[in-house]
């Protein structure tokens, strides 16, 4: 075989394989490599490899049998030399062609007029323009303490910028992005995601919840193992380190299906409270529960007038309210209560941030023992006047020893005469020590200590509403809007350590948790809230069933009105 | 009836494989596209012939080379492109040349890594995308002919490397 025969071969099957090919090169493709092996083993080597790069590329025609339900047919009006490689083509590829096409289409046409079309020496391929250059898909509209940025600039990103087609990762915090298409997002770190197109993501790792809108549908998520297509919804996914993926419908309809799919098989479609689960090595999709409660799908607590709990706690007038959402910095708690007053969090060892959907909005996320982080107020406000209440919605995934909601306190007891000692304290709120029952401790104007506990170990994995109430005469536990426990006391004392630590007990200074019991909290804390004044059992009552399912509606303000004029 | 696993598998991965041969003895790949779907079909119905742990390709090398005999015959005679000799010629090279599928795709694989960047997108485009060539013309806005001959480098440069990096492997 000639060079020249050679060329010719390549070259008609190049025309072959372009769909450019007549009857007559057909004609000749035959004659040059008939009764000529070396001429037919070029020809059939071409022929593989573009049987490879299909198949690498996605591209082969999807299996398709009688006996099983076909995948949706892609009906196109006419035949090109390339349609019916693309019936039934495969979901991965129709994704990469939105994306592709849709990144192609967004160019600038400047950075693709470039003098390679008018000069044939040159390479012909365009480059891809710099980050800067490309199309904006949307803009980070809230950050919190996160650490955004550009893989490709290494620029970080922040509340207000712009965000383009490309890759990016994101290692603290929590961002949320609104897309020109009409979808938002909320992502959790660490994360690391590229955006193909306005409506196609890779998500190679951390969690992202979506709100797509109807101008949004078609809105695609690929992660390592699973295709997630969008039909109009609200859905989250969360790529662990393992490649494994999961996907949560809250709202609408979505399509998984997993990378690794055997090739008749189809999506599978997920309905509002369904999820799935495609392991790192996953063919089939393994359903499981939703978990509503894994997934912010929000950076901002509902205000005020929106939930009916928060409205009511507000119009309570409280000195220390910290609902619990996170802040821009990602450090700071805001206090939403009269006071004030400044709190932070230590949770350096969490490698995610530590919010996550709350009983109303988001919630404080503490991991315990293992994690140690927790939050203080450093200036706790202290109550003066004998009366205090302390209320939190909490949640418990285990009950590590004296587990703490909240404690103000520095008080070592003495072993001989159980008598406290050290600064003092007014509260010491949370679990008791292994046994795990809640409990309240307090020191009254007499410095005596008293301590309330609940009869029952505290349930876990599910929340409940706590509180405890000093009125001036007696210290009452509740739980769920009933009362678990009462003493009496004489007023509330009021030494104590400047600091109040929430999730775990602070050393005397503040400075630490305590070395000996830091009862570090594993689970959720959210809208921690105290009060000046001592809230009635009623009242208790009231803040309980305004969270619960018949009553969580938006409430409105004659029935505020009436809640908080309640004797 | 249910379908084992190594069947699915073996059926799944020799898909390329078996495309590669049609295409190679059709000429034509919408052609290629359909009777690969047929013979799938009757692969999936003739399981059970089957034996597992004998030779799949041979196996599915036959079938797909009696849906071509069927293809051809369900065309008039004078549309032929070629006879059954040259039929015959070229089913004996694709199966020679496919005892080193396998090894050349790994390689390709390799390639396509080293392939320089804006050839490794004219490729992805083509392929990934199944753009035709108008209509990757239009979105790199270059001209066909541009584009055409980008993509026959591209193509090239990767036979080169995958032959070059095969023969490396055959004499180390």
């Amino acid at each position: 075989m000639n060079q020249t025969t050679e060329e010719k071969i390549v070259s008609l099957v190049e025309s072959m394989i372009d769909g450019e090919m007549t009857g007559m090169m057909r004609q000749e493709l035959a004659v040059l490599v008939h009764d000529d092996l070396e001429a037919r083993a070029l020809y059939i080597k071409q022929c593989q490899l573009h049987a490879m790069l299909a198949w690498e590329h996605g591209i082969l025609p999807s299996v398709e049998f009688e006996s099983l339900p076909a995948p949706s047919p892609v009906k196109r009006a006419g035949r090109s030399h390339f349609s019916t490689r693309y019936i039934g083509i495969s979901l991965a590829a129709m994704l990469i062609l939105v994306g592709v096409v849709a990144f192609w289409a967004n160019r600038s046409t400047t950075s693709f007029n470039t003098e390679i079309a008018g000069n044939p020496s040159s390479d012909p391929l365009p480059r891809i323009p710099p980050w800067e250059s490309r199309q904006p898909i949307g803009r980070v509209v809230k950050s919190h303490g996160a650490r955004l940025v550009s893989s490709e600039t290494k620029l970080p990103l922040e509340r207000g910028d712009l965000i383009r087609l490309g890759e990016y990762t994101l290692d603290s915090g929590l961002i949320e992005l609104s897309f020109d298409v009409g979808a938002t997002a909320v992502i959790e770190a660490p994360a690391s995601f590229e955006f193909k197109s306005q409506m196609l993501m890779v998500l190679n790792r951390g969690i992202l919840s979506a709100h797509v809108g109807p101008t949004g549908k078609g809105f695609s998520v690929l992660t390592p193992t699973a295709n997630v297509i969008d039909h109009g919804t609200e859905f989250a996914v969360e790529v662990f380190d393992d490649t494994g993926s999961e996907v949560h419908v809250f709202e609408g309809e979505v399509d998984v299906r997993p990378k690794m799919a055997p090739p008749m098989t189809t999506a599978v479609r997920l309905l509002t409270d369904q999820a799935t689960r495609i392991s790192s090595v996953g063919r089939i999709p393994q359903g499981i529960d939703i978990a509503r409660e894994r997934f912010i799908r929000k950076l901002t607590e509902p205000s005020d007038g929106q939930h009916r709990y928060s409205g009511m706690i507000e119009l309570l007038h409280p000195v220390t309210y910290l609902r619990m959402a996170s802040s821009t910095d990602g450090g700071a708690l805001a206090d939403s209560g009269t006071g004030n007053t400044p709190a932070f969090l230590c949770c350096d060892q969490m490698t995610s941030p530590p919010f996550a959907p709350g009983r109303v909005g988001q919630s404080l996320r503490l991991g315990g023992p293992s994690t140690a982080s927790y939050a203080s107020i450093p200036k706790f406000p202290r109550a003066m006047h004998n009366l205090i209440t302390v209320c939190a919605w909490v949640k418990a995934e285990s009950r590590p020893r004296w587990a703490a909601i909240a404690k103000h306190w520095a008080i070592e007891l003495d072993l001989t005469t159980d008598e406290p000692h050290g600064l003092g304290g007014q509260f010491h709120f949370g679990l008791n020590e292994d046994s795990g029952e809640l409990e309240v401790q307090i020191l009254d104007a007499n410095g005596k200590r008293i301590q309330i506990r609940d009869s029952v170990p505290f349930p876990l994995h599910q929340w409940n509403h706590v509180a405890f109430v000093v009125d001036g005469d007696s210290v009452t536990l509740f739980r769920n809007g009933k009362a678990v426990g009462s003493q009496p006391c004489v007023g509330l004392g009021t030494t104590g350590p400047d600091a109040l630590g929430i999730g775990a007990k602070l050393l005397p200074d503040g400075s630490a948790p305590d070395e000996r019991n830091p009862g570090f909290w594993h689970g959720r804390i959210d809208e921690l809230a105290i009060f000046h004044q001592a809230l009635t059992p009623d009242q208790i009552l009231s803040l309980f069933e305004s969270c619960q399912p018949e009553t969580k509606l938006l409430g409105n303000e004659r029935d505020l009105l009436q809640f908080v004029q309640k004797p | 009836m249910v379908r084992s696993e190594e069947f699915l598998q073996l059926l799944t991965k020799s898909q390329s494989r078996i495309y590669a041969y049609i295409l190679s003895l059709v000429f034509d790949p919408d052609q290629a596209d359909d009777i690969l779907q047929q013979a799938n079909a009757v692969m999936w119905k003739q399981e059970e012939k089957f034996q597992l742990g004998t030779n799949f390709i041979a196996w599915s090398f036959r079938i797909a080379y009696f849906q071509i005999l069927d293809h051809r015959r369900k065309q008039q005679r004078d549309r032929l492109l070629f006879d059954d000799d040259l039929l015959n010629q070229l089913s004996a090279t694709a199966i020679t040349s496919d005892e080193t599928f396998e090894r050349r795709h790994r390689l390709l694989r390799l390639c396509l890594d080293r392939l320089p960047e804006r050839q490794r997108t004219l490729i992805r485009l083509r392929y990934t995308a199944g753009e035709h060539l108008e209509s990757i013309a239009k979105i790199v806005k270059l001209n066909v002919n541009a584009v055409k001959q980008g993509l026959f480098r591209a193509r090239n440069a990767l036979i080169r490397c995958v032959e070059s990096q095969f023969a490396e492997e055959q004499s180390s």
